[in-house]
């Protein structure tokens, strides 16, 4: 049960990295489908596995032979949800939305601010694609579950 | 330990091993990943285009043709920055390969950006889609200057009123820091700025970012 459980959360983390580097590459707009993969998964996996999936998608976001803060930040955020998520009072489908929301805003305040205010339009884009990704990945480990 | 707390125990142990002491199998795997959208479909050519336009308006501002340096080195593209904060890619070359910090970094004939940090074996590149990237740029045959200012859509202002520039007219380095005549992109959109005192444009680049595999740097 656990197994498949862990197979079925990395094998939705890959898909995310698969359309996150292709939208990337491709249309040079980064989105944070992992890192919504990621926090799906905080409602399912125990933390082991969690941390599990984390570390699979640091070794192929990584993209430098050095730790990097964002990649710290990355890291850390899902697990912080972990924790956060008891205290939310809302159903788990609507923390889960809620909690990607926040970790994207998050995440760009924290390196890039200026994009709240002066692109607020790429923020929209990839807090929309963000919160369906994993709103999709919630139900999908939800039916496993 | 509990039975079913071993698989995930053991890939962790796995994992960390890969991302500290092996993490070329991280950068391979996010090639498999990454798709090749129009590999080599006219690429040399827009290229080649690009650089001897280039040459055509370096030879018109110059009294002399200069010669191209010597001293590059060739790179694999490994990986590339994952959000959208700054754009970068690391290469396979760095400092053992006598790369050094500021180099700069052509994809064929044209000017892609500069060595940002070098490490042993690999080194970071800032590309010029980065958004603190920024250089002196010389337009088309008259060579009208301009500053080049990167980010996901490039653009280049405080460009005089005259003589005229045209759409298409090709962009390139006139930094001390890159070799002069270094071609970066295309002219497209010109326009007059906000207070009218200058004009300014966005570019057209005869490549996607996606599509850069090999790179070259000067040593």
């Amino acid at each position: 049960m656990m197994t498949s459980r862990l197979l079925i959360a990395i094998a939705i983390l890959l898909t995310a990295l698969f359309l996150q580097i292709a939208f990337g590459d491709v249309l040079n707009i980064w989105t944070g489908l992992v890192l919504a993969a990621l926090i799906a998964g905080v409602f399912f996996l125990s933390i082991p596995e969690l941390i599990c999936v984390i570390l699979a998608a640091v070794l192929i976001l990584n993209w430098q032979p050095a730790w990097s803060s964002e990649i710290f930040v990355f890291s850390v955020i899902p697990i912080t949800a972990y924790f956060v998520k008891t205290i939310i009072p809302f159903q788990p489908f609507l923390s889960n939305l809620l909690l990607i929301g926040a970790a994207v805003v998050f995440f760009y305040a924290l390196f890039d601010p200026g994009v709240i205010l002066h692109r607020f339009g790429l923020l929209a884009l990839d807090a929309g694609a963000s919160m369906i990704y994993g709103g999709a990945a919630f139900w999908i480990l939800k039916m496993q579950s | 330990m509990r039975k079913d707390a071993a698989v995930p125990v053991v890939l962790i142990a796995f994992l960390l091993f890969l991302i500290l002491f092996k993490p070329f199998y991280g950068w391979w795997l996010r090639n498999f990943f990454a798709p090749n959208p129009g590999e080599g479909v006219n690429l040399d050519a827009r290229l080649e285009n690009e650089a001897l336009k280039a040459e055509i308006a370096k030879l018109n501002v110059l009294s002399q043709n200069p010669t191209r340096r010597p001293g590059y080195v060739s790179a694999i593209v490994y990986s590339r920055y994952p959000f959208n904060f700054k754009n970068e890619i690391l290469i396979n070359k760095g400092k053992n390969d006598g790369v050094l910090v500021g180099s700069p970094v052509f994809f064929g004939a044209v000017l892609l950006g500069r060595i940002e940090k070098v490490f042993n074996d690999d080194a970071l590149v800032q590309t010029v889609f980065d958004d603190r990237f920024q250089l002196s740029a010389g337009i088309g045959n008259s060579g009208v200057k301009a500053l080049f200012k990167g980010g996901s859509l490039p653009k280049l202002s405080l460009i005089p009123l005259a003589p005229p520039i045209a759409e298409g007219d090709i962009v390139y380095s006139v930094s001390p820091d890159f070799p002069y005549g270094a071609p970066i992109g295309e002219v497209r959109n010109p326009a007059f700025s906000s207070d009218r005192l200058f004009r300014e444009a966005s570019l057209r680049f005869s490549y996607d970012l996606g599509e850069v595999k090999t790179v070259l740097v000067k040593k």
